[in-house]
């Protein structure tokens, strides 16, 4: 699994909220940054739509629809939640 | 931005049979997320909600597959994209906001107990025209004949669902006469791009032909139309 951080939010953290979500598991064991959520996660895009609601309470911050569309990969997640924390 | 001349098709198939799926539209958050207040009031009023719910939750989804063929750069809010049905399978999506507001969209839905399926197509040609077809992955009775996928398949074909569905579009395509075909997805800034049709081992694309791919649960889907 990668170890990113960027600004105190972790890919791990992310991965926590994500992997209930996760159909294809097999794919959680080389997660990177550029791990894409629906395509190599088998996360369909309802379940995204949850998983940016899971963000917004475990981070306590508010994604706006734009902000939202930007969650494709772990890293945006990680980026887009960083940055509405700031 | 969709609009008459070049058709775009899109489709998207949503299981039913998902635990997920079921008693989606009493959750709250999650609607007031993706509807709009004339959506809310459509499902409020529905005797299945959850029908409702994945309905215009297909249309919205297929319809911003077309969008974002016209414009790679486009930004998917579920609630701009505004579904409004014309009859119980038909009806249109007309995008309010963003850099692609203005443009409507055709819909077509085909419903079973099991799944949700929406067809999508701007420009001039008919709904009529697309070529569409939605199975069951893994169902015991499918014929699984051997395919051969090219490098550039298997490098955008990220799932054995994906795969599914593309050996689905393969189908249709030889049904259309186009032949041996192979599917391609380029990434693109933000997302993967749309499905691209070539014939097999060319480099440049199939011209003439529009390809879009879905699959959810245990079903996978493909829509071809000629643009």
């Amino acid at each position: 699994m990668a170890s990113d951080t960027k600004d105190g939010v972790t890919i791990e953290q992310v991965l926590e909220i994500i992997k209930p979500f996760v159909k294809n598991t097999a794919a959680l064991e080389n997660t990177t940054g550029d791990t894409r959520i629906m395509e190599d996660l088998g996360v369909n895009s309802a379940r995204l739509v949850d998983i940016v609601l899971e963000f917004e309470d475990k981070f306590g911050v508010e994604i706006d629809n734009d902000s939202a569309d930007r969650v494709q990969t772990l890293g945006d997640a990680v980026q887009v939640i960083q940055e509405k924390m700031k | 931005m969709p609009g008459p001349g070049r058709s775009s098709v899109g489709n998207d198939v949503v299981d039913l049979g998902r635990p997920e799926a079921r008693n989606k539209a009493e959750d709250e958050r999650f609607i007031r997320r993706v509807l709009n207040a004339a959506e809310l009031a459509w499902l409020r009023s529905a005797p299945d909600p959850d029908q409702v719910l994945w309905m215009i939750w297909a249309a919205k989804e297929a319809a911003f597959k077309i969008v974002q063929k016209q414009d790679g750069g486009a930004v998917f809010a579920h609630r701009s994209y505004e579904v409004l049905p014309s009859s119980e399978t038909r009806g249109t999506v007309e995008v309010r906001g963003g850099s692609n507001r203005g443009a409507s969209i055709h819909v077509e839905w085909n419903a079973t107990d099991l799944r949700m399926h929406c067809l999508a197509l701007s420009g001039s040609a008919d709904l009529k025209s697309i070529r569409a077809d939605v199975s069951e992955i893994d169902h015991p009775a499918a014929a699984r004949p051997p395919v051969r996928w090219s490098d550039r398949e298997l490098l955008s074909a990220r799932s054995a669902e994906s795969l599914e569905a593309r050996l689905l579009a393969k189908r249709l395509a030889s049904d259309a006469g186009l032949g041996s075909v192979e599917i391609v997805r380029e990434p693109r800034a933000r997302r993967l791009g749309p499905p691209v049709l070539y014939a097999a081992g060319e480099a440049a694309p199939l011209e003439g032909w529009d390809l879009s791919l879905s699959h959810d649960g245990v079903f996978a889907a493909a829509a071809l139309c000629p643009v």
